[in-house]
């Protein structure tokens, strides 16, 4: 007698008529049931099944030869493509390792480089306020030299005028000095071509501005002190010779040119380079 | 017993002669085998329970088999071969799995 | 009596065979071959047995959604790579650059010895008359003629900064260079090119005229490697800043 109860209710008694895994766990009784009607004439049954079994299996077997070959090849063939792209993407992961690292190490370099960079101009930067490459800008004093008035021979500034007048400030402390906007280097030279002063192979013409970056506070009193100082003071008094000498506190030094050494070249040697 | 020198005879010749399956069957063989050796538990079974009859034995052995295959046939007909496959060896499994629980009571119980 | 399993196994042992038990043996058969034949086919080498052709095309599909993965990865890399390359050539090139000038400014600054050629001129004051004026004239004129390193006595680097004075002592043969005193003979080391330096000396009214009226005399010696080994003190414009 079945019950009414709804198949899915799992609280009913024969809930498990409908229990998925109680059917496939459920022992077959398939022998069970065979036993309680034997049938002797077993060996037409048996031969029958058997008979069927090797139709079916025949019918299948020369359906699957037919298809073997090509589906063979067919696999044969995507095995070969699978095996390929595989060997294929081996080889670019390897490959992208490689460029990692490479590519790694130049990001290495770089940072390193920016250090060097950056030490290079540093030292470049605190050289060439000194050196004359750079132009600067500070305190100073600023003086001022010219023929006298009346044109006469005694009352000429000549080069040697000026070469004192600069070796005096530079004595006097001077750490940057132009005339008349010629930066002074190492190379430069004050000399006179014809009837003019040239510095840096320019030619100059009266009046004469030297500007000297230093403390202006000393400076002038310091310029008055040297050789230099006192010679052109007696060149004021005596004859005439403008010289004036004007602390500043807005100077303005343009760099050198032509900084170029043609035979000259470092030589190491302990503490030879700074 | 002669059914269990044809098991060893079977083993013995697929050890020697070692045929290579063509690609098509090669999905099908492992579903066979594991329909076969449910058949046969259940063989084992009912020998053991007394109820043993043969001809239900090959019955349930062809049949099992043949619908195993089929059923992973119709499945990659329908591209769903895989999955199939795996439903059918898991219900087999089950199936094997009861059948021996029900030798191991017989034999300990008996 | 209950029929035991055992009794039964014993039973089918001690039996005669008969037709069901050879059916039974050859369906054994069947099985025992087939599953030896599936577990050598399991065990071969290659690694898709038993794969589906399905499975196999899904596969296939996904290593070449892979690889192509892959290969834009490795052209991006590569593309990073290459423009890191070039931007680390150009910048070694700048860094050389640069530190060619630093060669140049340290060189200029005398913060570096120098070598190449040149001219040593050795000036002999036996009467203690050359003044300051004259040697600080004198290497304005080496200036002109494109000197390039100055060193006096071994000891005084002369760079744009360096001042010239004459000693307290005027007898005493002995000038101050840069705050550092220098005594007669004054050896002057000058880096340049040697002819015209030598022209710069020797021309007349030049510092050989000079220093002969004064009651010295001047040699100058050629070289094709001078050294001037002395370096100037360390400078800075604290008074300014370089204007960039």
């Amino acid at each position: 007698m079945r019950s009414t109860q709804h198949p899915l209710d799992i609280s009913s008694p024969r809930h498990d008529e409908y229990d998925l895994l109680a059917i496939l766990t459920a022992p077959d009784d398939e022998y069970e049931q065979a036993s309680g009607s034997p049938r002797r004439s077993g060996g037409l049954d048996l031969g029958a099944a058997l008979a069927l079994l090797a139709l079916l299996v025949t019918v299948a077997a020369a359906q699957t030869q037919a298809g073997a070959p090509e589906a063979e090849r067919d696999r044969a063939v995507l095995v070969k493509r699978l095996e390929q792209e595989k060997a294929q993407v081996a080889a670019l992961g390897e490959r992208t390792g490689q460029v990692a690292t490479e590519v790694e190490a130049l990001r290495l370099r770089t940072v390193a480089a920016a250090e060097s960079v950056q030490t290079v101009q540093a030292r470049l930067d605190e050289l060439g306020a000194t050196a004359g490459s750079a132009a600067v800008r500070g305190a100073g004093v600023r003086v001022v030299v010219d023929d006298s008035a009346d044109g006469k021979p005694e009352g000429e500034v000549l080069d040697t005028d000026l070469q004192q007048l600069v070796n005096g400030l530079w004595q006097a402390g001077a750490q940057a000095v132009a005339v008349n906007g010629q930066r002074l280097t190492t190379l430069s030279a004050i000399r006179t071509a014809g009837q003019a002063i040239t510095v840096n192979y320019r030619s100059l013409s009266p009046p004469y501005v030297v500007s000297a970056i230093g403390d202006g506070d000393r400076l002038p009193a310091g310029l008055l002190e040297t050789a230099a100082g006192q010679t052109f003071a007696d060149l004021r008094n005596n004859f005439g010779v403008r010289f004036e000498v004007e602390a500043r506190d807005e100077l303005s030094l343009p760099a050198g040119s032509r900084l170029v050494l043609n035979v000259a070249t470092e030589r190491s040697q302990p503490g030879g380079q700074q | 017993m002669i059914a269990l020198l044809g098991l060893v005879a079977g083993i013995v010749v697929g050890l020697i002669v070692e045929p290579s399956v063509p690609g098509a069957l090669q999905p099908y063989l492992p579903i066979a085998v594991v329909a076969a050796l449910d058949a046969t538990f259940g063989a084992l079974r009912a020998f053991l329970d007394g109820v043993f009859n043969e001809r239900v034995f090959v019955i349930s052995f062809v049949s099992n088999v043949i619908v195993a295959a089929l059923i992973v046939y119709l499945g990659d007909q329908l591209g769903v071969g895989s999955q199939l496959s795996t439903g059918v060896v898991v219900v087999l499994g089950i199936r094997i799995f009861s059948n021996v629980a029900a030798i191991r009571r017989r034999l300990l119980h008996a | 009596m209950p029929d035991r399993p055992l009794d039964r196994v014993r039973r089918g042992f001690a039996a005669r065979p008969s037709r069901s038990q050879a059916v039974v043996a050859v369906l054994l058969a069947l099985l025992g071959f087939a599953g030896t034949v599936q577990v050598s086919e399991v065990r071969s080498d290659d690694a898709y047995v038993g794969t589906r052709r399905d499975d196999l095309v899904q596969l296939l599909q996904s290593l070449s959604v892979a690889q192509s993965r892959a290969s834009d990865q490795l052209a991006e890399l590569e593309q990073t790579r290459d423009a890191l390359q070039l931007s680390s050539q150009q910048r070694r090139v700048a860094l050389e650059e640069s530190q060619d000038r630093l060669e140049t400014l340290r060189l200029l600054s005398g913060r570096s010895s120098a070598i190449g050629p040149g001219v040593t001129i050795t000036i002999e004051d036996p009467d203690g008359t050359v003044a300051a004026a004259t040697l600080l004239n004198a290497v304005e004129e080496l200036r002109d003629s494109g000197a390039e390193a100055i060193e006096i006595n071994d000891s005084a680097r002369v760079v744009a900064q360096t001042w010239f004075a004459d000693g307290a002592d005027p007898a005493d043969a002995t000038l101050v260079v840069d705050s550092r005193a220098v005594s007669a003979p004054y050896v002057v080391e000058v880096i340049g090119d040697p002819d015209t330096l030598v022209e710069a000396v020797a021309f007349p009214g030049g510092l050989t005229d000079e220093v002969e009226a004064l009651g010295g005399t001047v040699t100058i010696a050629k070289s094709d490697e001078l050294q001037v080994e002395s370096l100037a003190p360390e400078r800075a414009v604290t008074f300014g800043e370089p204007i960039t």
